[in-house]
């Protein structure tokens, strides 16, 4: 073994930088995850470049070809994806008085435009509350307001302030719009949706097929693209916040910046304030706060651990960088309210946390909907008990989510600078980072209050970060998740755009759509087609039975995270090696299929792995130091896939 | 530009050919294994001596990264029939976008034939969109009504006569319309894969491979636009004619002859791709199966070599085979409305032709096709107001003029008036003499060319106009370099040569009718652009597929004429798809066309352009012209820089502005081809050819064996 380890570093060493990652272009089988979209080579029709020098090439002979920017496939599709979404009606098209979402985004854009900041929540001559009154989070104001002068560049009629604008939809404006939400997913989607491959480096499967399973989960997810392009919204925003989030408090545990310190302070702080941006965007994504505010308080306390009073100074300046960046985007967010007194601040506060707005809204697929059929919750008790229940449930489901954010912090710090190593794979962190954040969302959508059917997405958001770890998990979560939404799309007429979606999602996952999941889905939706479920006494049974199939999902879904989470920190070690590998969202059991991992040499521990990984030691070229290469091609064949078709051409 | 690169690269060329670098060649070409018989066993010894002398690391990553251990392998067809499940998930969300009349125009053909009797399909004058497409489509529109008879979409309201009115748009007749183009689409994704199949004999590639090959084609803006969008059908006729191409590559002539009249009976407008299939034809009838070294022409009787009295006979009989069939097949469609009208055969004829073929359209299209005669009357009509400035400051005084006031034009008048007055009075009363002809063509009320109307006769006020004959023989004899290239081809290697060159020719022939074309429409440029992207997909594939059983052998750099397709298909991506756009007018479509168009380019073309290899100077000018391109988008089509300038006035320069632009790229792929075809290097890829024909046809005897 020596002699292939030194090799393996020889040639790693004189290869390195100049030969790409033979590993990282691996498509893993055939038929399998997007062979197009997923596994289209970036360098794929690149010319082999065989002519002499000289020759046919000579001008263009760079070292390496010349390559087109890394995803722009992805984003050719993820925009022509939702461009596509966006021919089709949008919310309450054509149904006054109160038409829908759409309508609501763009009063705000017009109200936003023509009044004050501070009149932006308080009810007034200009400002009818009742008409869909402004009751987001005051960036989503701010957005608005930015917004309003393109749309009025369209169409000056769309953004007339008042009544006179009511229900405007012209196609001018209407397409104006549309690229308004189109180009607000981008700009928050893209970017750290592009930055996740380098961080993805070392991902068993090559960071490629793991920053194409990520993109494909992110830009392929029928849910997201159905509400806010079809519906529209604009959750893709507090999204990729999340996501820049996520991946900025990766970079912030890299134990070599954590050693070095700015780094990993900064890059924390800016994680914490694109998490607070979120919030003061939608201010529902705060279920997304307690992970974080685990993950972020551990940290504080890691430093503390660390020994004498640099532990202590350097925890104390890490405390007060993240907290100073959380109050900073706040006090930046809400700038006119807090020096306009007690008066505009309560004004704001009211209209965000609607209390009077009742347990659920429609057929929503959570717990107390499906268990009304059994027991109405909301005839048993008041509206402040049911907050309070609804609450404390909500949080005993976050809990142990955030306890394991804690475990995983704590046991990825290892004992001290030079002590003994850390506990959990490298990988660990943002695992369990990204499947308590899901986590929490998913259960506060199962035992909240006040929740709507699109809330959904607060579930489907961190759990993309999962797809290269469990693509059929979540892939078929993302599926599940927009067939919930089908009664409202139905009503809106985005049955086709559904359709057209889910068919789009499912030839990119392909045979990662675990159908035995989806079977009921599809039996509902045959009966629905066909007319069987139009029960004549119960007009709801249809809604009924698509919030019915709906929970349960979500339901398995929230314990598949809590196992994973307990497999990921240790709390569980199942023996049978199924198990381990169904629950494995870090990526060192090789997925839930077995494949690609590289957890039985038993040495995993120090290697990067998981969705985040490669960050780790902060170094662009993996783990060069370590005498093995990680995910550089030069790893024995064991390493990749073992037990598949292989034409080698060894001799 | 070409001229100097091809100085350049000359010596180069003549040294390859001399001296052939060690290990990159075959050492010589494998005697042609007897046909069938041991082919699999010849091709694996091969293998093995090729694997011997390979590197064990190779120096081209990016192609033995596909092929190397354990990756995805799919065969064409997988590939292809994934990307189509692909492409047609996307096209179900375009079904509510924008319809153009021809979704009217194909609804009330569903009705006229499903309730008029055959005689009378092509003389029904009830309705302006009378029947104007040739049998096979009007046969197939029956057939589709009588599928939305049978599942009585609507109500029946498709197959019901509608007087005139507006077709049905009801969600079900638009889901079913939409719904048949995107099942017709099938056939191209068949005759694709076919192709793909055909040109590139490997039971299984790498998965990446074989996916971007066929996404090239099968997700081609400019289908996606003009068929899913503006509601036609071209991705069922371009699909019988790759079909065709594919059957001509695989050696059955006469199977492709049938396959071509079949194309060309469901869209006359393909008839240019005749030329080029009537040369390879010939050549495979005339060469029959007793061509020297691995020419695999059969699908005809058999046929001995050598030139005996049988061999002649043999190749007679053959070559009549081929005729006979593919006229049988243009005729076949023809007859049951020659045998059912009332007013006899002949005249049915006339009719139908009539109809197909209409000759008093104009030169131009209401909206003028990015050709040459977009830019000469465009010339000519910057021409008049020069003169007019010039001659007698009368600038804006016509009806018609185009030069509107302003402190410009009387600073442009004056300098023109100045400079006449300078001139010899024999010179100087030329202008007066085109002023005149101007002012007499601007008030004469006749339309004018710019007004946006179809049926101007004369276009031009300083040139004689152009007749659709003179225009035809424009067109052949621009399509002349490419079907000479073709044919020096089939001499030089057979029917498998030229059938390998078919796609490109195709395309050429068909930049060349797009070019000289009479009343050509801007979505013509499909005819050469979809070939182009089957070409230049194989050979970006071709690139990177190593050769040999295993893949062992590097690949090696296109051939000269392949580079070339690689070239002329970015400037037709460029400036033929660019100008589609307009055909999409609405705001609601903006972004979905513009992302279309533009992401196909970024995506596919930088590497395409790399292929082509294109000198120094030609990338600077097609990243010019890109450039322009998006500041003319902003200036006349998504971005209404004009309406905000101008507001209402001068409605035809927007379009004016983006068919010259356009034309400019269009010319530039047309020149490229006629370049190559009349003065590029033709050696280098004979020897090409030829090595790859031999591979190429041993890799398919191996595959019908193991099949």
């Amino acid at each position: 073994m020596p002699a292939r380890r030194v090799f393996a570093a020889v040639a790693l060493l004189v290869d390195s930088g100049r030969r790409p990652r033979r590993s990282l272009l691996a498509p893993r089988r055939p038929g399998g995850i997007v062979p197009g979209v997923l596994r289209t080579p970036s360098r794929g029709i690149m010319p082999a470049d065989p002519a002499p020098p000289g020759g046919w090439r000579r001008w263009q002979q760079p070292r390496r070809p010349p390559q087109p920017l890394p995803g722009l496939p992805l984003v050719v599709a993820f925009l022509l994806l939702r461009a596509a979404v966006g021919l089709h009606p949008h919310s309450g098209e054509g149904t006054p008085p109160m038409y829908g979402d759409f309508e609501a985004h763009r009063h705000w854009m017009e109200l936003t435009a023509a009044l004050p900041p501070r009149d932006w929540y308080t009810a007034g001559p200009a400002n009818d509350l009742g008409y869909w009154g402004l009751d987001y989070p005051p960036l989503m104001a701010w957005a608005s307001r930015a917004a309003a002068p393109l749309v009025a560049a369209a169409d000056g009629a769309a953004m007339a302030p008042g009544r006179a604008s009511r229900g405007y939809e012209s196609p001018a404006a209407r397409a104006a719009m549309r690229a308004v939400a189109l180009g607000a997913d981008a700009l928050a989607v893209l970017p750290p949706l592009l930055a996740a491959p380098r961080l993805l480096r070392g991902h068993p499967r090559g960071a490629l097929w793991a920053g194409w399973a990520l993109g494909a989960a992110v830009a392929a997810c029928p849910a997201a693209v159905l509400v806010d392009h079809g519906h529209y919204q604009f959750n893709g925003v507090p999204t990729g916040l999340l996501l820049a989030a996520l991946v900025a408090w990766e970079v912030g545990g890299d134990g070599a910046a954590a050693a070095a310190g700015a780094r990993s302070v900064v890059a924390d702080a800016a994680g914490a304030a694109a998490l607070t941006a979120a919030v003061a965007f939608k201010q529902t994504t705060a279920v997304w706060g307690p992970p974080a505010a685990a993950l972020l308080l551990s940290r504080v306390v890691a430093r503390a651990r660390g020994g004498g009073t640099t532990g202590a100074a350097a925890a104390a300046a890490y405390a007060v960088a993240v907290a100073g960046a959380v109050v900073a985007v706040l006090v930046a967010a809400c700038w006119p309210w807090l020096v306009g007194g007690r008066p505009t601040l309560a004004g704001l506060a009211a209209r965000l946390v609607p209390v009077d707005r009742g347990l659920y809204e429609d057929k929503v697929a959570n717990l107390w909907c499906v268990l009304s059929v059994v027991v109405k919750a909301q005839r048993l008790a008041s509206r402040r008990t049911l907050l309070g229940v609804a609450a404390a449930a909500s949080a005993a489901a976050a809990a142990p989510f955030v306890a394991a954010v804690a475990v995983a912090v704590a046991g990825s710090a290892g004992g001290g600078r030079h002590g003994a190593p850390p506990r959990h794979p490298p990988g660990t962190v943002g695992a369990v980072m990204s499947a308590a954040t899901a986590g929490c969302a998913a259960g506060a959508f199962l035992c909240g209050y006040q929740v709507h059917e699109k809330h959904i997405l607060q579930v489907l958001a961190p759990l993309a970060v999962l797809a290269p770890a469990a693509p059929r998990v979540v892939a078929t979560a993302s599926a599940l998740a927009a067939f919930t939404l089908y009664p409202l799309l139905h009503r809106e007429g985005l049955a086709t755009a559904y359709a057209g979606v889910q068919a789009v999602h499912a030839v990119v996952f392909g045979r990662h759509l675990w159908a035995g999941a989806l079977a009921p889905a599809a039996a509902v939706h045959a009966a629905t087609a066909a007319g069987v479920v139009s029960v004549p006494g119960a007009p709801d049974a249809a809604a009924l039975l698509f919030a019915g199939i709906g929970c349960v999902g979500v339901l398995a879904l929230y314990v598949w995270l809590l196992g994973g989470v307990a497999v990921a920190v240790g709390w569980w070690a199942p023996r049978r090696p199924c198990v381990r590998r169904a629950l494995d969202i870090v990526g060192v059991a090789g997925g839930e299929d077995g494949r690609g991992g590289r957890g039985k040499e038993g040495n995993d521990v120090g290697r990067p792995a998981g969705p985040w990984a490669g960050v780790v030691r902060g170094s662009s070229s993996g783990s060069s130091g370590e005498g093995f290469p990680a995910g550089k091609g030069e790893a024995p064949p064991s390493h990749r896939g073992g037990g598949r078709r292989r034409r080698s051409p060894q001799p | 530009m070409v001229r100097r690169r091809r100085r350049r690269r000359r010596p180069a060329g003549s040294a390859a050919a001399d001296t052939p670098p060690a290990g990159r060649r075959r050492p010589s070409p494998q005697p042609p294994p007897a046909a069938g018989v041991g082919s699999g066993g010849a091709a694996v010894v091969a293998g093995g001596a090729r694997r011997a002398a390979a590197p064990q690391r190779s120096p081209f990553p990016a192609a033995a990264s596909h092929v190397a251990a354990g990756h995805a392998l799919l065969s064409w067809s997988a590939g292809v029939w994934w990307v189509f499940a692909a492409a047609t998930a996307v096209k179900l969300l375009l079904v509510p976008a924008y319809r153009s009349t021809d979704y009217d125009v194909h609804v009330h053909w569903l009705a006229l034939t499903a309730s008029t009797p055959l005689g009378a399909w092509y003389t029904d004058t009830s309705s302006r969109w009378g029947l104007d497409y040739p049998p096979l489509f009007a046969l197939a529109s029956r057939a589709l009504a009588a599928v939305a008879e049978a599942f009585a979409i609507d109500g029946g309201s498709l197959v019901r006569l509608g007087g005139g009115g507006p077709a049905p748009s009801s969600p079900s007749a638009v889901l079913f319309m939409r719904g048949s183009v995107m099942a017709a689409d099938a056939v191209l994704a068949a005759g694709t894969a076919r192709l793909l199949t055909a040109t590139l004999p490997r039971r299984r590639v790498a998965a990446g491979v074989a996916v971007t090959t066929a996404a090239a084609v099968l997700l081609h803006p400019g289908l996606l636009l003009v068929d899913h969008i503006h509601f036609q059908y071209n991705g069922l006729c371009l699909g019988v004619l790759l079909a065709a191409v594919a059957a001509a590559v695989e050696g059955a002539p006469v199977v492709a002859a049938v396959a071509a009249a079949a194309a060309f009976n469901l869209k006359h407008t393909l008839l240019p791709a005749a030329l080029p299939l009537g040369v390879h034809l010939l050549a495979a009838g005339l060469g029959g199966e007793a061509g020297d070294g691995p020419t695999a022409a059969g699908g005809g009787g058999g046929g001995g070599g050598g030139s005996s009295v049988v061999s002649v006979c043999a190749r007679a009989a053959h070559l009549g085979a081929i005729v006979i069939s593919g006229a049988d097949a243009l005729v076949l469609p023809w007859l049951p409305f020659l045998a059912s009208a009332p007013a006899g055969p002949a005249a049915a004829a006339a009719a139908i032709a009539a109809r197909l073929v209409p000759t008093g359209r104009g030169l131009l299209h209401s909206y003028w096709a990015a050709n040459a005669w977009a830019v000469v009357t465009a010339a000519d009509r910057a021409a008049c107001a020069a003169v007019r400035a010039a001659v007698g400051g009368k600038a804006g005084a016509g009806p018609g003029a185009e030069v509107g006031g302003g402190r410009w034009a009387a600073a442009a008048s004056a300098a023109a008036t100045a400079a006449v007055a300078r001139l010899p009075p024999w010179a100087a009363a030329l202008p007066r003499r085109a002023a005149a002809a101007c002012v007499a063509a601007a008030s004469s009320g006749a339309p004018s060319a710019t007004g946006g109307v179809v049926g101007v006769a004369a276009p031009w006020a300083l040139l004689p106009p152009v007749t659709p004959a003179l225009a035809a023989a424009a067109a052949v004899v621009g399509a002349a370099p490419a079907l000479g290239g073709l044919a020096a081809a089939a001499a030089a290697g057979g029917a498998p040569a030229s059938a390998r060159r078919l796609p490109g020719a195709v395309a050429a022939v068909g930049l060349a009718a797009f070019w000289w074309g009479y009343h050509v429409h801007e979505k013509a440029i499909l005819l050469a652009s979809v070939p182009l992207a089957v070409a230049t997909a194989v050979t970006a594939a071709r690139a990177v597929m190593r050769r040999g059983e295993g893949g062992e052998v590097p690949p090696r750099p296109p051939s000269a004429r392949a580079r070339a397709e690689c070239r002329a298909y970015v400037w037709v991506a460029l400036g033929g798809h660019w100008a589609l756009l307009p055909l999409l007018p609405g705001p609601t479509e903006a972004v979905v066309k513009v992302v279309a168009v533009a992401g196909y380019a970024a995506v596919y073309l930088p590497r395409l352009w790399v292929l082509g290899g294109g000198g120094a100077w030609s990338t600077a000018a097609v990243v010019a012209y890109a450039v322009g391109m998006g500041v003319l988008e902003a200036y006349a089509g998504v971005g209404g820089g004009h309406a905000h300038l101008w507001g209402d006035a001068y409605p035809f320069v927007p379009l004016l502005l983006v068919s010259v632009y356009a034309a400019v790229g269009v010319a530039a792929a047309y020149g490229t081809l006629v370049w190559q075809d009349l003065w590029g290097e033709e050696e280098e890829e004979e020897e090409e050819e030829e090595e790859n024909g031999g591979t190429a046809v041993r890799a398919r005897g191996s595959d019908a064996k193991e099949d």
